[in-house]
């Protein structure tokens, strides 16, 4: 008697590019003309970008400063990282 | 006085076994708990490669400082900073500012003091960390064209 193979088809979910966001936090010794300079450097923002993030973080405490894919977003982390920035990456809701 | 608070550079930079100072210069990439793996993979292989690229600023900043001279008559020293290596100054001179404010506990409102009763320990760490932060702003400002 021939075997009957049921083939299933299965869907499977692709992990769909969640965008992440890379932020960054304040802190009371970075200066801002340092942090503006940063996010000109890391990101190639002018520097009104630049300074708009600056005062994010200055004035609210964090900045969103990139939002997209997620490997592009660890590594401009770690860049921040280098330049001694506190930042993380999160999901972007 | 400022050749000494320069060759404090270096040695101010070195978070050493400082709890506070290492969590400043190592902070995590993530605040999820759901990205633990992530984290630790971090500490794994990216810390050790900030921790080369910190230690290359400093070796830049005690190399110039090295070459640094007295005038045998007035007693001025002269450190010649190349403009290539001002980079590595501004990021030495901030890890030195954030690791003395991370190792002596330093709040914002410390920041804000104009004058300190004679003797206060905290005079000379001040003062260092306003020249270091200016020369820090003068180097940027530099490297911005002014």
């Amino acid at each position: 008697m021939a075997e009957t193979v049921v083939e299933e088809e299965t869907k499977t979910s692709s992990a769909v590019d969640v965008p992440w966001n890379v932020v960054v936090h304040n802190d009371p010794v970075n200066l801002t003309a340092y942090v503006t300079r940063v996010f000109q450097k890391v990101f190639g923002y002018s520097k009104t970008r630049a300074e708009k993030h600056m005062l994010e973080v200055h004035n609210l405490g964090r900045s969103i400063v990139w939002t997209g894919a997620r490997e592009r977003a660890e590594a401009y982390v770690e860049q921040l990282h280098g330049y001694l920035l506190l930042s993380t990456l999160e999901k972007s809701v | 006085m400022i050749t000494e608070l320069l060759r404090r550079i270096g040695p101010s930079a070195d978070p050493g076994n400082n709890q506070r100072a290492r969590d400043r210069l190592y902070s995590p990439p993530t605040n999820d708990p759901a990205e633990a793996n992530f984290a630790e993979d971090w500490q794994e292989y990216v810390e050790p490669e900030l921790a080369r690229l910190f230690q290359s600023a400093i070796e830049v900043i005690e190399g110039d400082l090295k070459k640094m001279h007295a005038d045998p008559v007035t007693g001025e020293a002269t450190v010649s900073i190349p403009s290539d290596h001002l980079e590595a100054w501004i990021h030495g001179l901030n890890q030195a500012r954030l690791v003395l404010t991370e190792r002596h506990k330093l709040q914002d409102e410390d920041f804000d003091v104009e004058t300190l009763p004679a003797g206060d320990p905290r005079a000379f760490l001040l003062l260092q960390l306003r020249i270091y932060a200016q020369l820090q702003w003068l180097f940027l400002r530099y490297l911005e064209g002014h």
